[in-house]
């Protein structure tokens, strides 16, 4: 069906056996679930931030593990290296990429979904400078933390009370 | 004379075997049982191909459909996330693992991709 050319003599070396090749299926099926669940986040999603974490956390685990899979099928130095350096490199930008996005959508002002509770980033940014300050309200829940009370549940009144 | 023509024919018919053996050399590897001639591997890769295409239509329908322009972002990136997973794949499927260097750039170019939208987007709302 799918056309077999391997001319490669270090491929065609490393014909993988019974069981290594069942390892490299198993570890595909699971990239091809995460790549499904990801694609399924993205359209199913009710809100741009909740989409943006299926991207981000499905996709990568997706690719990761089908990279992986190839490693596990062509079990080689220089093609397991290869993708150990993918899954690196993925696993560094993912985070950095969708941190870019979600900081640019929240400046744009993107709608948020209905269910959603609490913003703690409200008030906190520079609208003109885009820096990152604490907010008036914030400042005087400082007492509070310095005597170890990190409960958020305890926070959240008196800031519904200052503010 | 007639050596010299035999010689010429017998040097012609060593040079057509040596050819002939030559391409026997060549042809025998390929037919070798290689990536796919294990039952049940076909099967699984046409799965595999078809799970991936109905993830790219899902994807694109956020594209297409996506109210925003930080939707669309997001899944035009989950698209190359895609891409780089069809071109893993077909390295397993067709027997070239240095495919794998196809996926290495295509995720390195989502990733400027998407760094520079945004960038740009940020820079919008300050004018």
């Amino acid at each position: 069906m799918i056309a077999t050319v391997a001319t490669n003599p270090e491929a065609i070396a490393s014909i993988p056996g019974e069981p290594r090749l069942w390892a490299a299926m198993v570890v595909a099926s699971l990239g091809m679930f995460f790549t499904l669940v990801s694609a399924f986040g993205i359209l199913r999603m009710p809100d741009l931030y909740t989409r943006m974490q299926a991207a981000a956390k499905a996709g990568t685990l997706g690719v990761a593990l089908m990279v992986l899979s190839v490693a596990v099928y062509y079990n080689q130095l220089s093609y397991t290296m290869l993708a150990l350096v993918i899954i690196l490199f993925t696993f560094m930008t993912a985070p950095i990429a969708s941190h870019l996005i979600g900081r640019a959508a929240y400046f744009i002002g993107v709608e948020k979904w209905s269910g959603h509770t609490r913003d703690d980033l409200a008030g906190c940014y520079d609208p003109s400078s885009h820096e990152l300050r604490n907010d008036p309200a914030h400042d005087e829940l400082k007492p509070n933390e310095d005597a170890g009370c990190t409960d958020e549940d305890e926070h959240q009144p008196q800031a519904a009370g200052t503010s | 004379m007639r050596r010299l023509t035999t010689l010429f024919a017998l040097s012609i018919a060593s040079i057509a075997q040596a050819a002939e053996s030559n391409t026997a050399d060549a042809v025998a590897p390929a037919s070798i049982p290689a990536a796919l001639d294990v039952p049940g591997l076909d099967i699984a890769m046409w799965i595999f191909y078809a799970i991936l295409a109905v993830s790219l239509a899902l994807t694109f329908i956020r594209v297409a459909r996506g109210p925003s322009v930080p939707d669309r972002i997001v899944a035009l990136d989950v698209m190359g996330n895609l891409c780089a997973v069809t071109i893993a794949l077909t390295a397993i499927a067709t027997g070239q693992p240095i495919l794998l260097a196809i996926a290495l750039v295509i995720a390195l170019i989502m990733f400027l991709g998407t760094t520079a939208f945004s960038l740009y987007l940020e820079r919008r709302t300050e004018s």
